[in-house]
This record gives C-alpha cells, sequence and structure tokens, in this order.
C-alpha cells in the first residue's frame, strides 16, 4: 500500500514537472486556461504526450496534420512569433472554415491577428480597413463602429502630419483650429450612405487607398433588409449583418430602419 | 429558470378594412402591409402579469404567410399549436419571450416579444483636435471632456468659454513641450562657441 501511494506520489511529481516545462511562449495561454488545459489542446492537435514540452516537435506535428482543428488555430497563435509564417496554411484553413462568410475579416485576422501577434484594427493600413468596411460580407454593428473610429483616428494622425510637414507648429492660430477641417471630408464620408467619398477623402490627407466598388454590399444589403424586416432573416442571424446595412444606409436611414424593425412606425 | 407562456389567440381578418389602424408608412419594403392580412394577438405571462394586447401586421412579402391561413402562418415557426374557433385562432405556448418576430410581424403599441436592434450615431469630428495626443484622464483630456460635454448640451456659450480656457492650458503645454522635450527632460539650450 505504501508503495502504492509512493507511486502515485512520484507520478504526481513527474507529471507536474514536466507540464511545468512547456514552452515557454504557452505561459500567456497556460495562465488563461490552465497547464492541463493546454496539454489537452497540444494532445488533440496530434502532438504526442511525452513531447508537449518540447516546441520543435509540436511544430512538426501541426504542419503534419492536413486537416487541422479549430484548437490548432489556438496553439499557432501562441508560438513564437518568428515560427508563425509556416503557419499562414493553417490559420487559412482555419479561417476559411470559421468565417465562411467572412473572407476579408478571415484575410486580415491570418495576416495580423494570428502571423504578427497584432490587433488588425491597429496593423491594417488605411487601404485594408476601407477594403474591409466596404466588403460585401457579413460584419456586427461593433466592428462597424471600431472600424470607423479607427479610420477616423488615423485620419487625425495624417492631419497632424501633413500639417507638421506644412510647418504649422501649433494648431489654433486666432482661433481658428485648422486640424478639425483637415479631418472633416473623412468624419463626413463615415457618415455617408456606403462611405460615399471615404477614398478621396483619406488619399487627401496622404493616405494611400484604392477605390473600392460598392455594388456587391449594396446588392447584398437590398437582399437583407426586407430579409430582416419579413423576419425570414432571424435576429441572431441579422446581427451579423446589421453592421455592414449600417454601412450602406448611413446613419439617418439606418436609424429609420431600425425604428419601423423595433416599433413598426418608422417614426425618428 | 423562469418559463413564460405566450398565449395568442389570432384572429385573422383580410385588409384595411378589418382593423387596420396603421397611419403610419413602414418604410421601404413594407408598404405591401396595407393589403396584407392582420393578426390579432394576445399575449400573456402566466407567471403573473395580465394578459397584454399587441396587434401584429403580417408582412405581405413572407413567403407562405400572406394569404396563408394562421396554421400555415405559424407552422414551422412556433412549433405544436392547437387551433381553436373553426381554424380561425389559434393558441400556442413558446418559451419566455422567444420571438414572435418569426411571423413576419412587426409590433405595433410598444409591445416588445423581441430584442430590438440597436441604432447608431453619427461621427463627429472633436473640435478641440490638437497637434499631439493627450492623456484622456489628465488635467488637458479632462478639460477637453468637460468642453465636449457642454458642446453635445448644446451650450455653446459656456463651451466658447471652456475651450479657450483649454486652448490656454493647450499653449502652456506645449511650451513645457518645446522647453522640457516630450519625456518631460530639459532641453539644453545651444552652446555658442
Amino acid at each position: 500500500m505504501k508503495s502504492m501511494v509512493l507511486a502515485v506520489l512520484v507520478g504526481l511529481v513527474f507529471v507536474g514537472g514536466a507540464l511545468a516545462d512547456l514552452p515557454a511562449c504557452f505561459q500567456p495561454w497556460v495562465n488563461a486556461v490552465g497547464t492541463g488545459s493546454v496539454v489537452k489542446s497540444l494532445v488533440a492537435c496530434g502532438v504526442p504526450s511525452n513531447s508537449v514540452t518540447d516546441l520543435a516537435s509540436i511544430e512538426i506535428c501541426l504542419l503534419a496534420n492536413t486537416n487541422p482543428l479549430p484548437v490548432a488555430f489556438e496553439v499557432v497563435r501562441f508560438l513564437p512569433l518568428a515560427d508563425r509564417a509556416q503557419f499562414r496554411g493553417v490559420a487559412e484553413a482555419f479561417c476559411a472554415a470559421r468565417y465562411p462568410q467572412q473572407p476579408e475579416f478571415g484575410r486580415l485576422i491570418v495576416k495580423y491577428d494570428v502571423l504578427q501577434g497584432v490587433s488588425l484594427y491597429k496593423a491594417a493600413t488605411e487601404d485594408e480597413l476601407v477594403r474591409y468596411l466596404l466588403a460585401a460580407e457579413n460584419m456586427r454593428l461593433p466592428e462597424v463602429e471600431t472600424c470607423k473610429r479607427v479610420l477616423k483616428d488615423r485620419a487625425v494622425c495624417l492631419a497632424r502630419m501633413k500639417l507638421r510637414a506644412e510647418g504649422k507648429s501649433f494648431v489654433v492660430k486666432n482661433g481658428v483650429n485648422p486640424l478639425p477641417d483637415k479631418v472633416l471630408p473623412v468624419v463626413t464620408a463615415l457618415n455617408a450612405p456606403a462611405c460615399a467619398g471615404l477614398e478621396d477623402a483619406l488619399r487627401g490627407l496622404g493616405a494611400t487607398v484604392q477605390d473600392v466598388d460598392r455594388q456587391a454590399l449594396r446588392d447584398l444589403a437590398a437582399v437583407w433588409q426586407p430579409k430582416m424586416l419579413s423576419g425570414e432573416m432571424g435576429p441572431t442571424e441579422a446581427a451579423f449583418a446589421l453592421g455592414k446595412l449600417a454601412v450602406v444606409l448611413g446613419p439617418d436611414a439606418y436609424n429609420h430602419f431600425v425604428d419601423v424593425y423595433n416599433n413598426g412606425t418608422g417614426a425618428q | 429558470m423562469r418559463i413564460a407562456a405566450i398565449v395568442m389567440g389570432l384572429t385573422i381578418a383580410a385588409g384595411a378594412a378589418c382593423g387596420w389602424d396603421r397611419t403610419s408608412p413602414l418604410g421601404p419594403g413594407v408598404e405591401a402591409c396595407a393589403a396584407a392580412q392582420a393578426v390579432r394577438v394576445i399575449i400573456s405571462d402566466v407567471d403573473a402579469v395580465p394578459a397584454v394586447v399587441g396587434t401584429l401586421p403580417v408582412v405581405a412579402d413572407v413567403p407562405g404567410v400572406a394569404g396563408q391561413t394562421a396554421e400555415a402562418a405559424v407552422s414551422g415557426v412556433v412549433g405544436d399549436f392547437t387551433s381553436v374557433a373553426g381554424g380561425r385562432a389559434l393558441t400556442f405556448a413558446v418559451p419566455g419571450f422567444a420571438p414572435v418576430w418569426g411571423l413576419g410581424c412587426v409590433v405595433t403599441n410598444r409591445v416588445r416579444a423581441y430584442a430590438g436592434f440597436g441604432g447608431v450615431t453619427k461621427h463627429d469630428v472633436d473640435p478641440l483636435l490638437s497637434l499631439f495626443d493627450i492623456w484622456d484622464a489628465g488635467p488637458l483630456g479632462e478639460m477637453r471632456r468637460a468642453a465636449n460635454q457642454l458642446r453635445s448640451q448644446g451650450n455653446t456659450a459656456a463651451f466658447d468659454v471652456a475651450a479657450a480656457e483649454y486652448w490656454r492650458a493647450m499653449e502652456a503645454a506645449e511650451q513645457r513641450r518645446q522647453t522640457f522635450g516630450a519625456r518631460g527632460k530639459r532641453v539644453r539650450a545651444p552652446v555658442d562657441q
């Protein structure tokens, strides 16, 4: 009996030691979900339980898996940044399956969130943000508002750079602040239906932005709107599309639509 | 878990002549409602609340709903139901406030049985933008926030005063930056040679 207890204790110490030696890059993951969950995820990815402490073995197993599970995507997100590029295929396969109706979002998530470890809203170029905002794909309302806010912040930065380049040392001279005037065209475009003129406004501040064709998004919104009103598109499904509907309609028309949906009156 | 039942008695009548009391337009895509059926719905919460009466017009362009019988309208939406009054009314139960929205209805007289959509506000330009970012929780940030609050309340005169004070503080901050640098260290004056 004593020897059994001893054996169990030795086993626990051994396992505990092995778990404690997980690669250091997984530490944030361990902090979030616990060592046991991390080991379980690695094993689910095909990593032998006796190899979970070896980063090279983990990476070989992930690359060997031709049909990566969602958990493989999580593992990749915790690998050292320098090692992530080789897992582009894993990340793209996962995002294509996870976000089938949001290819542009999936592309940005892979490029920034997964491969570079930064938020797409922080790292994406103005051109990419505009394409993301105007892509004919689902987007929730909070994401649309975040995207618009980030574009406005970028516009402020660009306007500041422009003013500095023009040799203006301080903003307010004789009570006139030129900075809001420079940002205003971008904000006006963000409030316009389908963000009309956004590309021009950003280019006016020095950003490199290509024109985006909005027709596909308009067509999609034209299909969504009656489906939402009729109930054919339920609230949950609609929530994923509302953001883009708000982009296409602009705040005034969108709020009118919301009032029609919520109250049936259309009264403002 | 709170389980409520919504008992609906539907009385279906055809067209505007049968109790259609909508006076305002419904907006694009739903003008056809005037020609649609009207469905009178009684919602009661069996927990305690007395019955609430609402009127749900069925939107005309819902496939398989307009012009259909009450059974057809709710079939597949609310699960089991019982046809009463010779097929002119139905009673059925759904958990809690499950969306009767599935009927393709717009709820009138403010009786809501589903989660509404959220609206959006327009983006605007902060008139107190300056050449460098300021810390929102710092003294300048607080001044800016207070001034913008006055602006949002429409108090233009008070905003002008607060904005002037803000710009004075901003100029002082800019002068400090020129003297001490962005990191608060004194910038040495060039030495004459």
